[in-house]
């Protein structure tokens, strides 16, 4: 009976150390995995919470990171990957999870109870930010990656200002500054991606 | 090219934007000569970074469904005289939105109110008093321009609305983070007077929390809202109306308890203070003297009004005193016993800074009982009941269903007022109440139950009261099989805590944080039951590596150093070979000295460090026993630098090894310290029947071990003592004590031993041991092995003396012929 602190798949930290030493494709090997410990997460933190209720992608992180034992040693070189890859898994299921939402409200099919694909994690996202946000910064991902990377740790991973400079081995000013143009960049990308929307819609209503 | 535009837009605008608005204008001019597309498109980024934060950057998290609705609608144009420039948010009361004033010009933030929250007389309330509210002028309180009434965009129906100042700052809490304990007090200082202020004009806030206070840059604390509760009633119908559980994590907690009983005409501004100090006690601690968050709304209800609230030092140690009582004095229940007053408050909070004597002080032991009778006259027939248990202490009082022995009845009262002292009380006096309701409905009409019987009848249908409710269910299995430990029923506490071991391991393994120390417990229970059930060291040794494999965890998580070096301690400890003194006591240095390093003397973590010691300290008695002092004594050192409750039941179990184990030579005293301690901990309040029984007899030993011929009336009496205290426990209303006899046994021998082990025999114990049941009672009692050691223990005592009686070679012969071999524990 083994009651150390070691939930985790033994794979993820194999891959925490390959990423850490640079390997080739250690990363992507460590999305999966991650991804998957943050839905096994999601499943039993919404367990523990009363209905209606929510869950905090950033306690989620967080205590992914933790049970990763990423505490253990604060020099681990592996946080940073582990904090992206985590950004990367927490972006996908909300992403999931709003396109699953906008298929509901469009008539889909509903989902079925318990399943296990479902990460339970209530999005504040009446009008399908999320979506947007998601095309717009993959836009910025391959404009200004660097930017791309300070939303990534802020706003999926829930990390701080501080935080995300520590992990990116930047100032805090550097981070503030590129959040400062996140924040703008974002807003005109998803602004023109509205405008868009609407001319597609003046298309359809033409068309019809 | 279109890289270019990108890369020159982006250093323009990370260039435009540190500038003064009143120079980007030239700046801009000059950059972009004849580039009116890259011009056009970084006065777009400027002017969007001139927008309040963009909602789509908010962490995603879900609003209430019905505010979610409000928010997301488009936003109305006006509002009564003031511009709608955007949305700041969305609360328990209503929409807040972001406003220009035309004249005066002013930013202004506007309420609107909830439309379930009005009601007739919330609005004649609402004319009546937006008046009062406007007169409030205290720079710690967000002023209020104006109440008023407007219908919003699309609708005719007039809408309540509040226009009030609007700041920019840090929530409370935030603000706190960088702050140590004396700029916080500071901080509050300010805030209890400026609530004062406005008590004076008659306006009470009814829901201050720290989500209405913010600081702003230059460091003033404001208050938002003050008053709106009070005109909207918005707190009452939380508890009474709403069933939103999103608000209710914001409010309840910080509610007094008059005020959770919705009665309005009970609230005064004693209520504020009760609240504040519910503030005073998270920007301190972090957490919440009563932590309700994830309870429905009557549970909290009941928990703020019956139970008592975390003491400050449970949860930051170094705030014991005068703060406790200060915080505490803030948050009593009675409000006749808080301070009547915001300022006076502030005033006691201002005497501890100056390290000037504070009004508030320790609650006497008779107020406490008083309160508590108090609290649980009003509640039903079994809260009576466990109500006159813990007063008398008198199981056998309660209508007569409950007979107990004395020793029963002690350890029952015991374990009720230590448990009340420990974070889970809630669920102990919970089981005890529902155990002892549960008696009074026997089944079989059996009006008259032992304390074991009512046990067993609770425990029955335990599996199907709390299905589904893991938490709860390790909560009271674990505490059965504590109670069972204590009057010494072993199969029953091992069976409760087996289950609840498995019921932990699950939710440790989900939350680590939370179940730490209840897991740790229950191994620590299950050790002790295999080992009462005489099933080995082997089988006990299980459980106590893993409450260490748990504690090491723990230490690793605060501090990986200490972490690896518990880890090397014990590898050391549990390997084939064995290590040699110097190893040992070198890793004993380097864990003492990650441990000085990692934590602060008083962390309540230190808990885990202590078990460790100790677990190797047993683990190694058998081994290398003159080792395992070092270790004890390194627990009972950290054990007496944190809270008393947190050490309690490791505390009582070092203290209670180190005074069984021998001491080095010319050390004994250590031992009779230790043994002293023991005693008087047990005095005020065992944590088990087993510890207090023991306690005098182990004195008695360490006493004997020193050897000094004037303590032997003091021996004598401990014995007698003790002894006196294992026949009673032989009465037929006894609990099933599997382990009883050996204990008998021992002191009976240990009494001969002195008694009859010199040359003037002591006349009380005589007669206690001159009897011809004497050595069946023994024999009855013992165990071969145990037998052996107790036998070999008083062989110790006697061998030192002369003129032994006669008798007690008898003992040694008897043991020969039944092919027991003496050995001494001791050697």
């Amino acid at each position: 009976m083994d009651l150390v602190a070691t939930p985790t798949d033994p794979n993820v930290t194999r891959a925490l150390a390959d990423a850490a030493a640079g390997e080739d494709g250690a990363a992507e090997r460590l999305l999966p995995l991650v991804y998957d410990e943050l839905r096994k997460l999601a499943m039993s933190m919404m367990a523990r919470t009363p209905p209606g209720n929510t869950l905090q992608p950033t306690a989620l992180v967080h205590e992914a990171y933790l049970r990763i034992g990423g505490d253990l040693d604060p020099e681990w070189d592996g946080r940073r990957h582990f904090f992206f890859a985590a950004s990367r898994a927490m972006r996908d299921i909300l992403v999931e999870q709003a396109r699953r939402k906008s298929r509901l409200k469009h008539g889909g099919g509903r989902k079925r109870e318990g399943d296990p694909d479902v990460v339970p994690i209530e999005i504040d996202d009446p009008v399908g930010d999320v979506l947007q946000l998601d095309r717009a910064l993959r836009r910025l991902e391959t404009e200004e990656p660097d930017v791309a990377h300070v939303v990534m740790l802020r706003y999926f991973s829930g990390l701080s200002t501080e935080e995300t400079a520590t992990v990116l081995s930047v100032s805090d000013r550097t981070v503030k500054r590129r959040w400062r143009y996140a924040r703008v960049w974002l807003q005109d990308a998803m602004d023109a991606d509205d405008a868009d929307d609407r001319n597609d819609a003046r298309k359809d209503a033409d068309g019809g | 090219m279109a890289d270019d535009h990108r890369t020159r837009r982006r250093q323009l605008f990370e260039a435009a934007v540190d500038l003064p608005p009143t120079e980007r204008e030239a700046f801009l001019r000059e950059q972009c000569a004849g580039n009116d597309d890259l011009r056009a498109s970084v006065d777009e980024l400027l002017r969007l970074d001139d927008e309040p934060e963009p909602d789509f950057l908010q962490s995603p998290i879900r609003r209430a469904p019905e505010t979610a609705a409000l928010a997301t609608g488009d936003l109305p144009s006006s509002i009564g005289r003031y511009r709608v420039t955007g949305l700041i948010g969305t609360g328990g009361m209503g929409v807040v939105y972001e406003g220009a004033q035309k004249s005066p010009q002013r930013a202004v933030a506007i309420k609107v109110i909830r439309p379930e929250l009005i009601s007739e007389r919330m609005l004649s309330r609402f004319r009546n008093e937006a008046e009062i509210l406007g007169r409030l002028e205290h720079p710690g309180i967000a002023r209020i321009y104006e109440a008023g009434t407007a219908p919003l965009e699309g609708s005719t129906t007039e809408r309540p609305f509040f226009a009030m100042e609007l700041l920019r700052g840090t929530p409370l809490l935030e603000h706190g983070r960088d702050l140590d304990a004396t700029a916080k007090l500071r901080l509050f200082v300010e805030i209890g007077d400026a609530v004062h202020h406005a008590h004076q004009k008659g306006v009470i806030h009814r829901d201050l929390k720290p989500a209405n206070i913010i600081v702003i840059p230059d460091g003033q604390p404001k208050i938002l809202d003050f008053g709106i509760a009070r005109v909207t009633d918005a707190d009452i119908q939380t508890v009474t109306v709403q069933t939103d559980a999103g608000q209710l994590l914001g409010t309840v907690p910080y509610m007094s308890p008059e005020q959770l009983l919705g009665d309005v005409t009970q609230l005064d501004t004693r209520s504020d203070v009760y609240s504040l100090g519910v503030v005073l006690f998270e920007l301190l601690t972090g957490a919440l003297p009563h932590e309700v968050r994830d309870r429905s709304i009557p549970e909290a209800v009941r928990i703020i009004h019956d139970e008592d609230s975390t003491r400050l030092s449970t949860r930051a140690p170094a705030l014991r005193g005068d703060l406790e009582w200060i915080v505490a004095k803030a948050l009593e229940k009675d409000v006749d016993r808080r301070y009547d007053s915001a300022s006076a408050f502030a005033a006691d909070i201002r005497r501890h800074l100056a390290d000037e004597p504070v009004l508030a002080g320790p609650p006497s032991a008779t107020y406490r009982l008083r309160k508590f009778v108090r609290r649980n006259k009003v509640g039903v027939a079994w809260a009576a009941m466990a109500l006159l248990l813990l007063v008398a202490g008198v199981a056998a009082t309660i209508g007569q269903t409950v007979r107990a022995t004395r020793a029963e009845k002690k350890s029952v009262r015991a374990l009720v007022v230590a448990d009340r002292e420990a974070d889970r009380a809630r669920a102990g006096m919970d089981f005890l109440l529902w155990a002892f309701g549960h008696a009074k409905r026997s089944p079989t009409g059996d009006e008259r139950l032992t304390l074991r019987e009512t046990l067993d009848l609770a425990t029955a249908d335990i599996g199907e009261r709390f299905k589904g409710r893991p938490e709860a269910e390790a909560d009271v299995r674990r505490l059965l099989g504590r109670v069972y430990e204590e009057i010494s029923a072993y199969p029953p506490a091992r069976e409760q805590l087996e289950i609840a071991y498995e019921l932990l391991t699950d939710l440790y393994r989900d939350d680590a944080d939370a179940h730490a120390r209840g897991l740790v417990e229950v191994l620590l229970l299950l050790q002790v039951c295999e080992r009462e059930l005489g099933h080995g060291e082997t089988a006990a040794a299980r459980w106590y590596w893993e409450a260490a494999d748990v504690s090491q965890d723990r230490l690793g998580r605060k501090d990986p150093a200490l972490g690896r070096a518990v880890g090397a301690m014990r590898k050391a400890v549990i390997g084939s070979e064995r290590p040699s003194r110097e190893l040992l006591s070198d890793h004993l240095g380097r864990v003492l000295a990650a441990y000085e390093v990692g934590m602060t003397p008083d962390d309540p973590d230190g808990i885990y460090l202590g078990f460790v010691l100790t677990l190797v300290a047993q683990s190694t008695s058998a081994t290398f026993a003159e080792y395992a002092v070092d270790y004890l004594r390194a627990a009972i050192a950290i054990a007496d630098r944190m809270p008393p409750e947190d050490v309690r039941r490791f505390l009582t179990m070092a203290l209670w090894m180190e005074a069984r184990a021998p001491a080095p030579l010319g050390e004994e005293a250590t031992r009779v310290q230790a043994a002293r301690r023991l005693v008087a901990r047990n005095a005020s309040g065992a944590p088990s029947l087993f510890f207090t029984l023991d306690s005098r007899g182990i004195l008695g030993d360490a006493l004997l071990q020193r050897g000094r011929d004037d303590d032997r009336d003091e021996i004598a009496s401990l014995l007698i003592d003790s002894h006196r205290a294992m026949r009673e426990m032989s009465s037929p209303d006894a609990v099933a004590h599997t382990q009883l006899g050996p204990r008998k046994a021992l002191a009976l021998m240990r009494l001969a031993g002195v008694g009859l082990g010199h040359q003037q025999q002591d006349q009380r114990v005589i007669p206690l041991i001159d009897r011809a049941d004497v050595f069946d009672e023994i024999e009855a009692g013992v165990a071969r092995e145990t037998l052996a050691n107790v036998l070999g223990l008083i062989a110790r005592s006697m061998l030192s003396r002369t003129g032994c009686s006669d008798r007690w070679y008898e003992v040694g012969r008897l043991a020969g012929e039944r092919g027991i071999e003496l050995t001494d524990p001791a050697r």
